[in-house]
């Protein structure tokens, strides 16, 4: 059963309905963004992979050398801020870039951070509609599950899977 | 010179850590995995060990739980190096024993001068501790506890999540009513108030556990502190504080096997300092196993940690407990992993989910299930086994 893991692979935690996956990833020559928006590829090849309950998410409960995520599952994903941007996105920018204060929930989650958008006056209908990924961006984000608020996780940046954000919140709250 | 023993599976991050060890003027030990870590802290017993978490075979947190239960490796410092770096993530490796806790990526002069202040802290520990550091003995073995007049059956499970307190719970409760008699069931286990818990007598994250100090146990002071659930069941919690050491619950368990003919201990999922006297003593150890591929995987590390602290593998026996309605493996194939005698096959009971959240034990809310008829004959088949006789009248 002993394995041996291959350098130059990258740690993640990955996160789904109801569980924290941590483990590597082999990313090539392509940051994670770039694999997961690959539209191409509905599964995410994922290695030394092991598997905690979000009830319990420091309590490893299976280990498994090799693994598949489908990509449409995942929640978010707690990355180094390079493997957030896609290669299209690491151009330098002549306009100034807003950082807005965010608030989002997802199935089992809800998340607090910044996304940063370009121009002056950030727009959310504009900032959504005119994304091309798949993935949002969140800098100095905070994951909390809702069913359990005092445990956090965070990281240098939070992918969130777009199509599983139920609310979306901008600014800073009212109250 | 000082030891420093690196477990990780990642070659690159052992050499580059051995690189800079060896520069600051440290012996290096390199392992691969989790067993290896541990047979070889055992053998060379390192002043320092830096662990990776995710690691096959065992990973980081029950190698240091298992590095701070035994004597030879105890006073070890332990960092906790890992890119599952989230602080609950830090919470888990303080709880299982660590000193540090570093999140990769760790610049490595960072590394080096935190195992340096670590080495620093070790040796002031040792000397300002009221005894003098005791050498290890490589041939020390934890000694079970004192114990003589009842029996002593004992659950655990090679990983979390087997159903250990569960079956504990509706162990003691079937014997309760066989015997018509109180029956003791010990919470040594990880967590504390897991039995406490499950039984819904505390909610979680309330406190309620074992509060007596040391040198003032004896029947009239043990007497208040069990915890009395219907049908004769008295709860031993374990405690909620550090204060309260090892040897008062394994005076306490010494204490009630002389007052009842039986006691019943949940061991929980792993070797402690706690747990490992109260197994040892155990006139049985029921391994509470499944065929799902994680618990397969960490049998045979159980079982040889039993062996190696010289519990005899006869009075092992495996309890698989089908906790889905399909498992991948079969009942074979954990038979030729586990090489114990399976003595009881408890089958997939749906409710048993919902009695975690009815907290109401299965043989209480069903007791005609199939899995309750399974725990039932099980508990005659123990019965027999261990010569123990209804109480009169």
């Amino acid at each position: 059963m002993a394995r041996q893991r291959a350098s130059g692979l990258l740690a993640f935690d990955f996160f789904i309905r109801g569980y924290r996956i941590s483990g590597h990833v082999s990313t090539h020559t392509r940051s994670v963004v770039d694999m997961l928006d690959d539209a191409l590829h509905s599964y995410l090849e994922l290695q030394d992979v092991y598997i905690s309950r979000i009830s319990q998410p420091a309590d490893i409960i299976a280990t498994y050398a090799h693994a598949e995520l489908r990509k449409e599952t995942l929640l978010f994903a707690i990355v180094p801020v390079r493997e957030s941007l896609s290669k299209a996105a690491r151009s330098v920018s002549y306009f100034g870039r807003e950082r807005v204060p965010v608030w989002l929930t997802l199935p089992m989650f809800e998340i607090e951070g910044e996304v940063q958008a370009m121009g002056l006056s950030f727009d959310l209908e504009t900032f959504l509609a005119e994304r091309s990924g798949q993935y949002v961006v969140i800098t100095n984000g905070v994951a909390r599950p809702t069913s359990a608020p005092d445990t956090s996780f965070s990281g240098e940046a939070l992918l969130v899977n777009q199509r599983c954000i139920d609310l979306f919140c901008t600014g800073k709250p009212s109250s | 010179m000082k030891r420093i023993l690196i477990v990780d599976d990642d070659p690159e991050i052992c050499r580059l850590v051995e690189f800079a060890l060896q520069q600051a003027g440290f012996a290096v030990l390199i392992a691969e995995d989790g067993q290896k870590g541990l047979a070889m802290a055992r053998e060379h017993q390192p002043d320092v060990a830096i662990l990776d978490v995710m690691m096959p075979s065992m990973h980081g947190y029950e190698l240091c739980r298992r590095l701070r239960a035994d004597p030879r490796t105890a006073e070890a410092g332990i960092i906790i190096l890992t890119a599952r770096s989230q602080p609950i993530d830090e919470q888990a490796a303080m709880k299982a024993g660590a000193d540090l806790f570093v999140a990769k990526p760790v610049v490595l002069s960072e590394l080096v001068e935190r195992v340096q202040a670590l080495l620093h802290k070790v040796e002031q520990k040792a000397a300002t501790a009221p005894l003098p550091r005791p050498k290890p003995k490589p041939a020390a073995k934890t000694e079970p506890i004192a114990k003589n007049g009842g029996r002593l059956v004992a659950c655990l499970g090679p990983v979390p999540g087997t159903g250990v307190t569960t079956l504990a719970i509706n162990l003691a409760l079937a014997f309760a009513a066989w015997q018509r008699n109180a029956i003791p069931l010990v919470d040594v286990g990880g967590a504390p108030g897991s039995v406490l818990e499950s039984l819904g007598i505390v909610s979680e994250g309330q406190q309620r556990g074992l509060s007596i100090s040391d040198g003032e146990l004896s029947w009239e002071t043990l007497a208040p502190q069990l915890v009395a659930y219907r049908a004769g069941l008295h709860i031993l919690p374990s405690p909620t504080t550090e204060s309260v050491p090892p040897a008062v619950t394994h005076e306490a368990v010494s204490l009630l096997c002389k007052r009842f003919p039986l006691v019943i201990a949940d061991a929980g999922h792993s070797l402690n300092a706690r747990s490992t006297p109260v197994l040892l003593s155990a006139d049985l150890i029921l391994l509470v196993t499944n065929p799902e591929a994680h618990v397969m995987q960490a049998l045979p590390g159980t079982l040889a940690a039993l062996q190696e602290e010289g519990y005899p593998a006869r009075q092992i026996l495996s309890i698989v407990n089908n906790l889905e309605p399909k498992t991948r493996a079969s009942i074979e194939e954990l038979r030729s992993e586990i090489t114990r005698p399976i003595l009881s096959v408890i089958p997939y009971e749906p409710a048993i989910k919902y009695t975690q959240h009815t907290q109401r034990p299965l043989l209480a809310m069903n007791p005609r299930s199939p899995a309750s008829q399974a725990i039932g004959q099980l508990t005659m088949q123990l019965a027999r086994g261990l010569r123990l006789e209804k109480a009169a009248g």
